[in-house]
């Protein structure tokens, strides 16, 4: 009996002892190094995901997204953990378009983590996963981020911007406003089993989208315009040519286009900049309105007055010629538009004077950035008035010797078609800002009245519309280049239009640019390019014609 | 030593908070197993749910794009529709049937 006691007892403390060296170890594990263990099991079982914010959408004034953020992934690999690395060449040069010697160099590099491709398509990186699953392809990492997306392809391209591949913006609105569209990333943390399963997920920072943006664009606008640069280049000798749309009552820029324009497939940066604020030219015979207004408004001409309309005329033993050294018997002023004649400008800015035509100028906005939202814009160039010459008076008559962006035209276009009032261009909505009065509104509405002839009778026909009531000013002049001078065939033309001209709802500026030939007129080319975005304004319903030509029954 | 009812009495009340404790823990382990595969499902759930929304932008992206202006003017010319020939539009005053 004592013996089963003594070994009952032995067992016993036998079982005890092995019994607290486990709890020991348990002590040990979960109470003194439970930092250390709890942290390994964590990185095993825990997945931290950074969840890249979505950028904010760019609207157009109607709410049709014009650049927004799409799901894609970012492929990497691990290259000590990859398997069939010939496979994956192969793959990426088929499924990514990689070149094979860029898809041999990633492959096998030496590392544990190497990009193979940013921001790939959804359904093309889901293929390439599949493909690559399938292949027993191993060591490929698969990163969920967003892509920015443009769904109307390089449409207002240059005035959207684009980002680079981690998402920060490079040019454009993106760039300007990339604090306000960027937003903060999420991260989620997932709990999964030891064959990968998902167990638990939880919110670890909750992020935030960034914020969206609504333009005054219109896209359909704008797409009008693009389309008429496009296909005017291709059938003249032109360049470039860029046009813009105000809506002058508002200030707001309804399109803004140039062409040509960045190409993803084939980038070219240089095409990135909006060059209708960022390059000056002279404006030419576009300015003779301008200059008319700032006369009318001082009150030195009248509309009976004829002027001399002989070529040339001398000023400061400079001869100063009409187009093709034209002359003309006397003229009053409207005729003087129409015709487009540079003598009786000449006359006209005399009598203005060098201060009151500075000054006129200077209220119409050149000489100083118009404050639209876009990166990169200059301020013109308008000397002061103390250093204008004779000459320098006379030439500016018609455009000469200044030089203004085509936003700096189409923001002095649309105070005169606004009763005199200027205001800033903008490319976001908000309340009209004026910058000044330029002139009285019954003057601003005579010169409209005479440019209106000028489409009519004069030099601007080839816009007219029908029932529109086109009015505006077209010019041609040759560009004078940095340290060389006025070159034959380097030439710009242009138009400033608006139309209905007794109470303009859009003003239209077009401008294009060649450096190849000495026969590139306004008349064949930005003068019919304003009717042809007229004509598609009217037809896309956003304006009505005045004439109505039926009478139809509903109900 | 107790008397031999008391025993049994002592004995029965053992096992019986023995089967209590066995059942508060076998609850607890079932509804814990039962937690953890719930957390699991919406774990998986919330993951496929953000999968289905990336799929949702992604084809409203394609959807947009096939809407552009660019590609509807190509169809537009494909059938014929253009261009636009504005002499054949007319612009009518639509009177309602008070003649308004």
């Amino acid at each position: 009996m004592r013996t089963a006691i003594r070994r009952g007892l032995f067992a016993f403390l036998f079982l005890a002892c092995g019994g607290l060296a486990v709890l020991a170890r348990l002590f040990q594990l979960q109470i003194l190094e439970h930092r250390e263990w709890a942290a390994m099991a964590q990185a095993i079982q825990e997945d931290r995901i950074l969840l890249p914010a979505r950028r904010g959408t760019i609207y157009d004034r109607h709410g049709v997204p014009l650049a927004y953020d799409v799901p894609a992934y970012s492929i990497a690999v691990d290259n000590y953990r990859l398997t069939n690395p010939e496979l994956l060449v192969t793959l990426l040069v088929q499924e990514l378009g990689l070149g094979r010697e860029e898809a041999q160099r990633k492959v096998y590099k030496t590392g544990y983590f190497t990009w193979l491709a940013r921001n790939v398509d959804l359904d093309v990186a889901r293929r390439f996963r599949a493909l690559a699953q399938a292949q027993r392809i191993r060591g490929l990492l698969f990163f969920p981020t967003w892509k920015r997306a443009y769904p109307h392809g390089s449409l207002a391209i240059e005035v959207l911007g684009v980002v680079g591949v981690d998402g920060d913006g490079l040019s454009g609105l993106e760039l300007v406003f990339d604090e306000r569209l960027r937003g903060r990333p999420r991260v989620i943390r997932i709990l999964r089993a030891a064959d990968g399963t998902p167990y638990d997920l939880w919110e670890e920072e909750p992020g935030a989208p960034g914020q969206d943006l609504h333009l005054t664009l219109d896209y359909r606008i704008q797409w009008v315009c693009e389309s008429e640069l496009d296909e005017t280049l291709q059938r003249t000798p032109a360049d470039r040519g860029c046009a813009i749309v105000l809506d002058p009552r508002t200030g707001e820029v309804l399109a803004l286009a140039q062409s040509p324009r960045y190409d993803r497939a084939n980038p070219d940066v240089a095409l990135l900049k909006p060059w209708a604020v960022t390059d000056v030219f002279e404006p030419g015979s576009t300015f003779k309105g301008l200059v008319a207004l700032a006369a009318w408004d001082l009150g030195l001409v009248t509309e009976t007055e004829k002027f001399e309309a002989f070529s040339p005329r001398v000023v400061a033993r400079v001869p100063i010629k009409n187009a093709r050294n034209q002359s003309y018997p006397p003229m009053d002023l409207r005729e003087a538009l129409a015709q487009s004649v540079n003598t009786v400008f000449v006359q006209v800015a005399q009598r203005v004077g060098v201060a009151n035509l500075y000054e006129y100028l200077r209220r119409m906005g050149f000489g100083e950035r118009t404050g639209i939202e876009l990166p990169g814009e200059v301020a013109g160039l308008l000397r002061p008035p103390e250093k204008w010459t004779e000459v320098d008076l006379a030439v500016a008559s018609f455009g000469q010797s200044v030089g203004v962006t085509a936003l700096q035209l189409a923001a002095a276009y649309a105070a005169l078609s606004h009763d005199g009032y200027l205001l800033r261009p903008r490319l976001l909505p908000g309340n009209p800002e004026v910058r000044g009065r330029v002139a009285q509104p019954s003057s601003s509405r005579k010169i409209r009245e005479f440019l209106s002839y000028a489409v009519h009778r004069g030099t601007g026909s080839p816009a007219q519309v029908p029932g529109y009531k086109v009015g505006g000013k077209s010019g041609t002049g040759q560009v004078a280049l940095p340290g060389v001078g006025y070159v034959p065939n380097h030439i710009t033309t242009a138009m400033a239009a608006f139309f209905p001209w007794d109470s303009p709802q859009y003003t239209i500026v077009v401008i294009y640019q060649t450096s190849k030939t000495e026969e590139f007129w306004s008349g064949t080319t930005a003068v019919p390019s304003v009717g042809r975005i007229v004509r598609a304004l009217a037809a896309m319903g956003a304006i009505y014609p005045p004439e109505i030509t039926g009478v139809g029954r509903s109900g | 030593m107790l008397p031999r009812g008391s025993d049994k009495l002592a004995l029965l009340a053992l096992l019986l908070l023995g089967f209590l404790l066995a059942g508060l823990v076998f609850l607890y382990l079932w509804q814990g197993a039962i937690l953890g595969r719930l957390r699991a499902e919406r774990a998986a759930l919330a993951l496929a749910v953000e999968e289905l929304r990336w799929e949702r932008s992604f084809l409203e992206h394609k959807l947009r794009e096939a809407y552009s202006p660019e590609v509807l003017s190509e169809r537009a010319k494909a059938l014929g529709m253009g261009p636009l020939d504005l002499s054949r539009v007319r612009f009518l005053v639509i009177a309602d049937e008070n003649g308004d």
